[in-house]
């Protein structure tokens, strides 16, 4: 347990002081909320509101409408931070694995560390860098949407944090077993020079799968772990329901409040998703790529050094 | 300390450029040993191969008895200052220095006397990559020896380093209670090395053993003699012997690497 305290806490501080991740975790994020609050969210206001709603509907409830509608914009934009944030922040961390892989081969067999525990500490650091990571994504998500709609006088607060965090750090641990499968598979095949571009596939896989859920939902694209995280993600920060067949971007309408001022989809109930079910297909996701991810750390027998760069 | 060894059957390893680097090994190891050859005989991989970083195609390697492939979780049986071991990592020496020993099972304290006597007392709380060639193999070199592992592996373990360093790591190196197995091309310390097996290094082929001590009255000559102590045989067909009697004196020669040249003109 010592060794496996000690492995932790380098590689903990060997990535506090890597400056790709503070790159990934503080520059990228910002930009992307910077993006939505500022570019994407530039035309959006609560004079808006009143222009599409009957006139006769007080100001308090038109404010109240406001708030509801800029926690739905805050969530969706959260959740699809989270997909495209995580993804980027573990390629880095993975990077550190793929670099190690003679020095893991050599410290497995004649030192204190077994793979069982050498996996569990790297598994442990990308699980602390996802906690920094996800309280400063929350926090900055709070504070620049917070600012940009009610100039910090209404926090735009998590519906449940709690779930929020815990949806964010369980998509850290799914990025970084896929990650790290992939990556080691090119070890394991001995074609190191595949990582330059399998390396990226989780980046990319993020970009697609979280801009289609963002924009068009419904179908086996719900199976995807990308597409659970952000539904998930987005239900426990706005507080509203998952709507069966309807994108992320189109979901505030079915909030109750708004739904019954702007009455956009009074005609039919919706068919809503149970949030379990993508828990489960999140979990199963996590197994899957955790476990496969553990036996190639195992086999792998390593690749130099002088290989990895040629 | 039962010491078995470490022990190669007939090992063919290091597959490069369509051909194997390392052919049908028959080696070893249970007292101190040193391997001389020339760059790129095949030296470092024999060490990487012994060690299970560099996969063998054929045949058999056992430590005290026990196959590689089947070995884990065995600190303090085999340390080596390869670079290749040590993680690339932006914390200090004095940081990695400590992970290491503690994982190996060595003795950290150790370790800094070592660096003090080396004069590398100031570089313990740079990085790795900020030290030169020379303190870097220092690092290696103390690590290594500090993890007072039952069998230590030194690759070129002079190396980059100015003549004083080179004799100060040959008294650690001497004073270490391990089973040494070093290798070098450098011709400069056969004395010293008194009692050590030595082995001839070239072409992937491993030659001996032979006395440490009486390397420095070795001859190397292609003429064929009667008396040869060993005779190798070069993949261009040449034969060259060594003997007591005939041919320019191996201590002769700066390195080992000036054997290909002293065999094309100089014989």
């Amino acid at each position: 347990m010592g060794a496996l305290i000690k492995l932790y806490k380098f590689y903990v501080k060997n990535n506090l002081k890597d400056p790709y991740y503070w790159f990934w975790a503080v520059f990228f994020i910002l930009f992307w909320l910077y993006i939505g609050a500022f570019v994407w969210g530039a035309n959006m206001s609560i004079e808006r509101i009143r222009s599409i709603i009957p006139h006769y509907i007080a100001d308090s409830t038109i404010h109240e409408l406001w708030i509801r509608m800029t926690i739905h914009y805050t969530g969706a934009w959260y959740a699809t931070n989270v997909v495209f944030s995580l993804s980027a922040i573990t390629i880095g961390l993975v990077y550190t694995v793929y670099y190690a892989t003679i020095p893991i081969r050599y410290l497995t067999k004649y030192s204190k560390i077994s793979s069982v525990k050498f996996y569990s500490s790297l598994v442990l650091t990308a699980l602390s860098s996802g906690i920094l990571a996800t309280v400063i994504l929350i926090v900055a998500t709070v504070l620049i949407y917070s600012y940009r709609f009610h100039g910090l006088k209404t926090l735009i607060l998590p519906h449940n944090s709690l779930a929020v965090f815990s949806v964010t750090l369980t998509a850290m641990l799914f990025n970084y077993f896929f990650a790290m499968t992939l990556s080691l598979l090119t070890i394991v095949i001995r074609k190191p020079r595949f990582l330059s571009f399998i390396g990226f596939i989780p980046f990319i896989i993020s970009y697609a799968l979280g801009m289609y859920t963002l924009q068009t939902s419904g179908g086996p694209v719900n199976l995807s772990p990308y597409s659970a995280v952000l539904l998930l993600n987005y239900h426990y920060f706005t507080g509203g329901p998952i709507v069966e067949n309807q994108s992320v971007t189109d979901m505030w309408r079915y909030d109750p409040l708004i739904n019954q001022y702007i009455n956009i989809n009074s005609t039919s109930t919706p068919r809503t998703m149970d949030p379990f079910a993508l828990w489960i297909v999140l979990s199963l996701w996590i197994l899957v790529t955790g476990v496969t991810a553990f036996i190639l750390f195992h086999i792998q027998k390593g690749v130099g050094y002088e290989e990895l760069i040629s | 300390m039962i010491v078995l060894g470490i022990e190669l059957i007939d090992v063919t390893s290091g597959y490069r450029k369509r051909e194997y680097i390392l052919k049908n090994i028959n080696l070893k190891i249970d007292h101190n040993t040193i391997i001389l050859g020339p760059n790129g005989s095949g030296k470092t991989t024999l060490f990487r191969t012994i060690l299970g970083l560099t996969p063998h195609k054929k045949g058999e390697i056992l430590i005290d008895g026990v196959n590689i492939e089947s070995m884990h979780g065995n600190p303090g049986l085999i340390a080596t200052n390869l670079p290749e071991i040590f993680m690339h990592t932006r914390l200090s020496i004095r940081e990695l220095a400590d992970l290491y020993l503690d994982i190996l099972g060595g003795d950290f304290d150790y370790f800094r006397e070592i660096a003090y006597r080396m004069g590398a007392k100031d570089i313990l709380d740079k990085k790795i990559r900020e030290l030169s060639a020379g303190f870097r193999k220092i690092i290696y070199n103390a690590i290594s020896l500090a993890s007072k592992s039952k069998y230590i592996l030194l690759d070129e373990p002079f190396e980059n380093l100015d003549p004083a360093r080179r004799v100060a790591m040959l008294k650690e190196i001497l004073n270490s209670k391990s089973v040494n197995l070093i290798n070098t091309h450098m011709t400069w310390m056969y004395e010293p090395f008194g009692k050590w097996e030595a082995y001839i290094m070239v072409e992937g082929r491993v030659y001996g053993p032979l006395e440490a001590a009486r390397l420095k009255e070795l001859r190397i000559t292609k003429e064929k003699i009667s008396d040869a102590m060993l005779s190798i045989k070069l993949s261009s067909g040449v034969e060259i012997y060594l003997s007591e009697s005939t041919g320019i004196p191996l201590s002769s020669l700066d390195t080992l690497d000036k054997l290909y040249e002293v065999l094309t003109w100089g014989l």
